[in-house]
């Protein structure tokens, strides 16, 4: 359990890094980029996702000893933050999270083989979540079994995000009646013949994994002693980077919004002046900056036990359905445009329920919360 | 009014999917092939077009409770 570091503020670390983000995140992803990629087979542009490798964004959560900056999550939120607000999508989170759940649980071997070609660019993805699963990554369906010196993997996993690029990942399996974690090459990732999914945030690339038949030596499982602890922190450290997401996304949606509504004019009147529209928004705009005052309470306390827990699930509790909102008036409030494709704001609405089905719903999140503060 | 309704109600179906609200309209991996998907996107023809909500609701407001105009 990591100590609570000081009164909740930005570090210099997190201003650091968000001025730069931003300036980032706006130069490589306007909305005409956005547009063009949703129609790209890989939904993202590897030299872009070079270029944060080479600012050192993928190595921020990482030790110096690997290779990385060795802070903390809390510092590749505001990155997220930022990567959300310009609609980005592609391998830094999924990179940055097997990161995470390699350092969690895999062997001194493994980190040392892996972790610093990650830091450098090379990515890397987890295939957690299975076709009957739900949002208790312990609740395993896929299986391996020792046969000779090898385990032979059987099951399905399902939204496996950009598969065919990632030099490895982490499956969830089940060995001896426990959940155990092992890693796939890129070769036994082309076993596993990825299969794109449909999903509805057509900024992502998701993709589904049939794992019967694929061998992995003994040596590719991780650390078994690790794993259930494992899996609870990886899930906490995908909602919150989940919940950074949409905290950007949502920005830029009021944003967008209030735009159409000083510019839009009907009955003589610009739009923004009626009160049926104007609260509304308001109501989205605050409860967007609620959602960000979780997220980097969250950011703040990460891995501080059970607080830090229940910052984290308040965070992506309140982050999605204020997303949610903020674009279903977005889109009502656009009006005849709203209702079309070229209109931005069914990108935001359909980023939300994309971020709703990552690591558990605010419905989840909130039953779980009971548990911890009630 | 129905409108609404009809679009709450399918915002509410996706809600109830869970992790395979991830999943697009017309995808075999979605539950019904994510028809609730298309019902809520489209929801918003209706509450839009002939109309908005908000203008049905001045004019219920005007006409049939007879508050003032602004």
């Amino acid at each position: 359990m990591r100590e609570r570091h000081g009164p909740i503020g930005c570090s210099d670390e997190q201003a650091d890094l968000l001025e730069s983000a931003t300036r980032f995140c706006e130069d490589k992803s306007p909305i005409s980029t956005v547009r063009r990629l949703l129609e790209d087979e890989a939904g993202y542009d590897p030299e872009v996702f070079a270029e944060m490798a080479e600012l050192g964004w993928l190595g921020v959560a990482i030790p110096e000893a690997y290779g990385g900056v060795g802070l903390d999550l809390a510092e590749v939120v505001p990155l997220v933050e930022q990567m959300g607000r310009r609609l980005m999508s592609g391998p830094f989170v999924p990179t940055t999270l097997a990161g995470q759940l390699l350092m969690a649980a895999g062997t001194d071997a493994q980190k040392q083989s892996l972790l610093p070609a990650l830091v450098t660019g090379a990515p890397a993805t987890l295939a957690l979540a299975e076709p009957e699963g739900d949002f208790d990554l312990t609740q395993i369906g896929c299986r391996a079994e020792r046969d000779g010196e090898s385990l032979k993997l059987a099951g399905t996993k399902c939204l496996v995000l950009d598969a065919p690029g990632a030099h490895w990942l982490i499956a969830s399996v089940m060995l001896d009646s426990a959940p155990a974690l092992v890693l796939l090459d890129a070769d036994q990732i082309a076993q596993a013949n990825p299969v794109r999914e449909k999903v509805i945030d057509e900024t992502r690339r998701s993709f589904r994994l049939c794992l019967d038949g694929v061998r992995v030596s003994e040596s590719s499982l991780l650390n078994r002693a690790s794993t259930s602890n494992a899996l609870r922190e990886i899930e906490l450290a995908g909602s919150l980077l989940s919940a950074a997401d949409m905290c950007g996304a949502g920005d830029s949606c009021v944003a967008y919004t209030v735009s159409y509504l000083n510019t839009r004019k009907q009955f003589g009147r610009l739009i923004g002046s009626y009160q049926a529209l104007k609260h509304p928004t308001v109501d989205a705009h605050v409860r967007m900056e609620q959602s960000r005052s979780h997220v980097y309470a969250a950011a703040h306390t990460f891995g501080a036990g059970v607080e830090g827990e229940v910052a984290v699930r308040m965070a992506k509790a309140q982050t999605g359905p204020a997303l949610a909102f903020a674009a279903d008036r977005s889109i009502q409030f656009h009006g005849g445009f709203g209702f079309t494709y070229e209109c931005d704001a069914q990108l935001y609405r359909r980023r939300a329920l994309w971020g709703e089905s990552q690591y558990g719903d605010a419905v989840h999140q909130r039953r779980l919360l009971a548990d911890l503060i009630l | 009014m129905t409108t609404e309704l009809d679009r709450r109600l399918n915002e509410f179906a996706i809600s109830l999917q869970g992790q395979a609200g991830a999943y697009g309209i017309g995808s075999p991996e979605g539950v019904d092939r994510g028809v609730w998907q298309r019902a809520y996107l489209n929801s918003f023809s209706a509450t839009i077009g002939g109309g908005t909500s908000q203008i049905q609701t001045n004019i219920v407001a005007e006409h049939v409770l007879g508050l003032p105009k602004h």
